[in-house]
């Protein structure tokens, strides 16, 4: 596949501190990427770079193969950015923010107009297409930055919690649209929200203190890292020698109880048939089984500690 | 690449155009009312003997001139950049720094120069001005000069401060420079020859002596054009290099 984002030993510093260091990436075209990790750890200031909002101390980004920097206005015709908090003029309406962006780009004003249509459509926008951004909601308002960074349809966009001030219907219909653009433009985005990262992604990068510590599909970060089911067995009493032994059996990790629900991990689904053969002489009354996923990911390693 | 900023400028006008046209008018009559009805009686004529209000009219259009670009600029380059709005999203389109900042000078000055043309009339219909049609066009050129120093200037003060305290005394201190030490009502020769001669080289100084001896004498002074200009030229400069710096790109 063919690059579209590129980073080459890209370091950044803020007031003497040290914010990405030494990051080499490359992303293909089309593909749907996520950033995540802990408060701090670079992703904003990671998507600024890519977007060309800010500069790189050290290295280089390439957009398309373009230097970010010597190739700066090509660049900006390439990568279209929504930051995290609303940045529109207050006193502007939503379409007069949308069009004077779109004129700096030089777009005709009958493509534009058109793209607000279809785009507003899709986005739930139209209705507050002419209503000053002071009087709109903050929802409606980062739909609207979605909106502005697609006016001038640039194949690559960097999205800083796209779905932030978002209703659980609005989010799912932001998600859908972003979908459709799957394979026709190349997606970054930060989220906090998991579990919508678990559902639109084909690749995540984890960052920590400015580094990418993991990098690839949900599915495949488990594997290599974790590839842990969480279970959970409720029996009808769980005698102290009993969970003892269960404890100790080598394929299971990090046992825990309460009451007499006995919760541990595995490799695989097959520990639960070992432990269940080991119990066989208790009654169960209730069984839980669950796949991790990124949030059990992430609170392993950032704990350091990983499944004990 | 300097249409979308007056497209804009028009939209932001068109949003609050009642508050705008009241402005317009209100102005000129406040400043006529509180330097002209007052100052007249105090300094009847000049030292070149010329009745006062005759002689501080220019200083009157200047000085509009620069209130109505203060409230422009500080928007555009202060409160929505230090607030992280407008600024951040038009910086990201293809277009330099120094075209950016052409971009909001040039909508300041047609702002500035609509409300220069309404005081122009209220000031005209209040005191008769002994002056002919070269001497309006006289006065529009004088002013585009005088917005693009000004403009410079502010814009270069919006850059330099980040907070909103700093920023209000540095405004006061270059009004109430630009009042008394610019000659603008007050002649500088009143003031002792050293702090006169150090007032008489500030380039607004330059350019409302270089007015008043065209309205009042008819001699064309180029140079009190000519040196305003230079200095808004190297300020445009290196308020494009500020602009890169702040915004670090």
């Amino acid at each position: 596949m063919e690059a579209s984002v590129t980073l080459k030993r890209v370091g950044k510093l803020v007031n003497g501190r040290t914010i990405l260091a030494g990051m080499s990436f490359g992303i293909e075209k089309g593909s749907i990427v996520a950033i995540v990790g802990e408060n701090n750890a670079g992703k904003s200031m990671l998507l600024k770079m890519i977007s060309g909002f800010e500069n790189p101390e050290h290295g280089s980004i390439f957009i398309h193969g373009l230097d970010s920097i010597h190739r700066r206005d090509e660049v900006r015709r390439l990568v279209g950015y929504v930051p995290i908090n609303i940045d529109f003029d207050p006193w502007l309406t939503l379409k007069q923010n949308v069009l004077f962006i779109g004129m700096l780009y030089g777009i005709a004003p009958s493509t534009m107009e058109k793209r607000i249509q279809e785009y507003g459509e899709a986005l739930g926008l139209l209705d507050s297409l002419d209503t000053r951004i002071q009087d709109l909601s903050s929802g409606i308002a980062k739909r609207g930055m979605l909106l502005r960074a697609l006016v001038h349809d640039p194949p690559v966009l960097v999205l800083d919690e796209p779905t932030a001030f978002q209703d659980a219907e609005m989010s799912r219909r932001i998600w859908d649209f972003l979908e459709r653009l799957r394979g026709e433009k190349t997606i970054l985005f930060v989220s906090q929200n998991f579990h919508e990262i678990e559902q639109v992604h084909d690749r995540i990068l984890v960052l920590r203190e400015g580094k990418v510590i993991l990098d690839g599909s949900l599915d495949r970060l488990l594997e290599s890292t974790m590839d842990y089911h969480q279970f959970q067995i409720e029996f009808e009493d769980l005698p102290e020698t009993t969970y003892t032994a269960l404890a100790k059996m080598n394929v299971v990790v990090s046992p825990s109880r309460q009451g007499n629900m006995f919760t541990f991990y595995g490799r695989t689904r097959k520990v639960l048939f070992q432990v269940m053969e080991a119990a066989h002489e208790l009654t169960m009354v209730d069984l839980n089984l669950k796949k991790l996923g990124l949030q059990d990911l992430l609170d392993s390693e950032f704990s350091r500690e990983g499944l004990r | 690449m300097i249409w979308p900023f007056i497209q804009r400028r028009l939209w932001l006008t068109q949003n609050r155009l009642i508050t705008t046209l009241a402005f317009a008018l209100a102005l000129p009559v406040f400043l006529h009312v509180v330097v002209n009805l007052g100052m007249k009686n105090l300094v009847i004529r000049s030292i070149q003997q010329i009745p006062y209000e005759q002689w501080v009219a220019p200083g009157l259009v200047f000085l509009l001139a620069t209130i109505t670009l203060i409230p422009i600029i500080y928007r555009e380059l202060f409160d929505l950049r230090i607030h992280h709005k407008a600024l951040q999203s038009i910086s990201m389109a293809p277009l330099s720094k120094v075209n950016i900042i052409v971009g909001f000078l040039l909508t300041a000055m047609l702002e500035s120069g609509f409300f220069v043309l309404v005081g122009l009339i209220v000031f005209s219909s209040l005191t008769p001005l002994s002056i002919g049609i070269s001497g309006y066009l006289m006065i529009v050129v004088y002013i585009v000069v005088l917005d693009i120093l000004n403009a410079n200037v502010l814009v270069f003060l919006s850059l330099l401060t980040e907070r909103v305290t700093i920023y209000i005394m540095l405004i006061l201190s270059m009004i109430v420079l630009l009042i008394f030490g610019s000659g603008l009502v007050i002649e500088i020769e009143f003031y002792p020859t050293t702090v006169g001669q150090f007032f008489s080289w500030f380039p607004t100084s330059q350019l409302i002596r270089g007015l008043r001896m065209f309205l009042f004498a008819n001699i064309f002074d180029w140079i009190s054009l000519v040196y305003p200009l230079l200095i808004s030229v190297l300020l445009l400069f290196v308020n494009a290099e500020f602009l890169k710096r702040k915004l670090n790109q």
